[in-house]
């Protein structure tokens, strides 16, 4: 079985000229984690997710996780921001498409990928997961562990 | 060092040829970086054994402890030092200390940085600036590149004051028997004026055209280095160990040590506090996560290195060589000290200094009968370490430093490329140069 089967129907999408304002209010109104910015063509161009949003909101160095050997993610306890300077960051670039900030290079699943192997990348790592073809970078959907508990949880 | 010997290399090759192969090729590989240097130098290293250049016993006799100590022994005490978040500290402190002007900052983040880098190894003080100024310059809405551009130059510039800022001083420091206090009295004078002109070099590139709102400036007055500072016991501990150590390298001499023990002894007594009443658990945690600090393919790097050098030198090759240079530049002093001076700056601003400085040294003891023994080439150690390590400026390969900087510029959305970089750098790093050959006429020859 393939993880195709795990996908749940009519999944929200973002265009990649949408905002990041738009992205930020749909990632509300929905309670997702994270939303796909898929093109006309149906062809993936990222994933625009919660943490995108803190990252937009601190200074971009101290997102920073990985670095040259010796690097060491930086601490912010110096900043005496308020949740204002924050919101001032993040509205900076409210205007801004969001395409620009969506990251094409999180895991994903190829549509053929089977079940067990998904289940266990979320597991490990992720809590959603874009299916995708590699090689036409053609968009299937997200599996998210929300989609895959309710499936485990049939019949319980 | 080595002195030559009957070589039992195999099928009864010519052990000159054989050495000369392995160490060009060595360099070849090294200068493409197709393969990480750690293995080259390893792989060179094993030739040179396997091909019968030189046993085992000579070759460990080789690896020069006192250089792979100091380096060891710095890498864990700055590990632990850098826990505690002082140099953090000392990076806001300074920001604040000129009430946060985007000029004032851009000075004084560059003389902290050559400060810094002149006690500990630079790219360690680079990862621990850069951070504080990219948060700085976000909050002053000022252009990052003129800053980073200035600290990567400050951090090699500063390295080069004494023996333990940048790996070809501690190369030239351990191999020759050059006291810290050597280096600070006949390097740090003329490091001083070189600072001084970069920092009124970018001042006016950049800084005197650089403004900030006063809005931004309060914002950065309002940053707490006070919160910076993590572990305020380890703090005290980590600054009394460097205070000791630095003092133990003043006084090496006098005290009968060598560098090599200096470090390794800071380093155990640094661990031995850092551990002290933690579980076997936590402990064994805590070293190994030091431990993996230590840059180990720059300890490997060396220890191959050193192997090669003694392999050509043992064949014979590095005399023939220095034969050469002294009957090229005709037994001149000056000259010899004027052409180590600006080739080591020209090829260190294009390749790793560190293969260069390694091959130089043995070459450059090899000339001593000309020059009137080991005390006639005092002014050419100083040729030697001004050239490669200010020479590492010129480009942005040419030094770890400058592709460190560049690499979290990149990851933080800065464009950080070699020809911008190298249009303003080279030019900069030859009128340092140009001022280090008038301080030598005048001191030295």
């Amino acid at each position: 079985m393939s993880c195709l089967s795990l996908l749940s129907p009519d999944q929200p999408t973002l265009r990649p000229e949408q905002t990041v304002a738009d992205a930020v209010r749909l990632l509300l109104q929905l309670r997702v984690l994270a939303l796909p910015v898929v093109d006309g063509g149906q062809r993936y161009r990222g994933m625009f997710a919660k943490s995108h949003v803190f990252k937009l909101a601190l200074p971009s160095i101290a997102t920073i996780t990985r670095g040259p050997h010796g690097y060491h993610p930086m601490d912010l306890s110096f900043l005496p921001d308020s949740l204002d300077d924050m919101r001032d960051r993040l509205r900076a670039v409210a205007g801004q498409p969001v395409v620009e900030f969506a990251d094409a290079n999180v895991p994903f699943l190829a549509p053929d990928m089977p079940v067990s192997e998904a289940v266990l990348l979320l597991h490990r790592e992720r809590n959603f997961l874009p299916v995708i073809d590699p090689q036409t970078q053609k968009f299937f959907g997200v599996v998210s562990t929300w989609d895959v508990i309710s499936r485990l949880g049939e019949e319980l | 060092m080595h002195e030559t010997a009957p070589s039992m290399a195999i099928f009864g090759l010519d052990p000159l040829w054989l050495a000369t192969m392995i160490l060009i090729g060595t360099y070849a590989l090294i200068i493409s970086e197709r393969l990480n240097r750690a293995i080259v130098a390893l792989l060179g290293a094993m030739l040179m054994v396997m091909l019968g250049l030189l046993d085992q016993r000579q070759a460990v006799a080789g690896i020069d402890f006192n250089t792979i100590g100091l380096l060891v022994g710095m890498m864990i005490i700055v590990s632990i030092t850098r826990k505690c978040g002082v140099f953090e500290y000392l990076a806001i402190w300074s920001a604040k200390l000129v009430k946060a002007s985007p000029a004032g900052i851009l000075a004084m983040l560059a003389a902290v940085t050559a400060v810094v880098s002149a006690l500990l190894d630079n790219v360690t003080t680079v990862l621990l600036v850069v951070p504080v100024t990219l948060v700085v310059t976000e909050e002053l809405k000022v252009n990052p590149y003129p800053f980073l551009f200035s600290q990567i130059l400050a951090s090699n510039i500063g390295g080069t004051a004494t023996l333990i800022g940048d790996p070809p001083n501690i190369l030239i420091g351990t191999l020759v028997g050059l006291s810290f206090n050597d280096f600070v009295i006949n390097l740090a004078p003329v490091i001083v004026v070189v600072l001084l002109v970069h920092l009124a070099s970018v001042h006016l590139i950049w800084g005197r055209r650089m403004t900030a709102t006063a809005e931004a400036r309060a914002r950065v007055m309002a940053f707490d280095e006070k919160k910076t500072i993590t572990d305020p016991r380890l703090l005290k501990q980590a600054l009394a160990v460097v205070a000791v150590v630095i003092l133990a390298f003043v006084l090496a001499r006098f005290l009968g040590l060598e560098s090599g023990t200096i470090g390794i002894a800071g380093a155990a007594v640094l661990l031995l506090l850092d551990n002290l009443g933690k579980s076997a658990e936590e402990q064994s945690e805590n070293v190994t996560k030091v431990f993996n600090e230590v840059e180990w393919i720059t300890i490997f790097f060396f220890v191959g290195l050193f192997v090669v050098i003694a392999g050509v030198e043992h064949a014979g090759l590095l005399r023939i060589i220095a034969n050469w240079l002294v009957e090229a530049t005709g037994g001149d002093l000056t000259l010899t000290g004027l052409s180590v001076l600006w080739s080591s700056a020209v090829l260190s601003a294009i390749v790793d200094n560190i293969p260069f400085v390694a091959t130089m040294i043995p070459l450059i003891k090899a000339m001593a009968p000309t020059f009137g023994g080991p005390d006639g080439l005092m002014p050419l150690w100083w040729c030697l370490s001004l050239g490669a390590c200010l020479g590492g400026n010129g480009t942005l390969i040419g030094a770890s430093a400058n592709l460190t900087v560049a690499g979290i510029a990149e990851r933080n959305g800065i464009p950080f490329r070699f020809l911008r970089y190298t249009k303003i750098a080279f030019p900069l790093m030859l009128i340092h140069v140009a001022i280090c050959h008038v301080y030598l006429l005048w001191r030295y020859f």
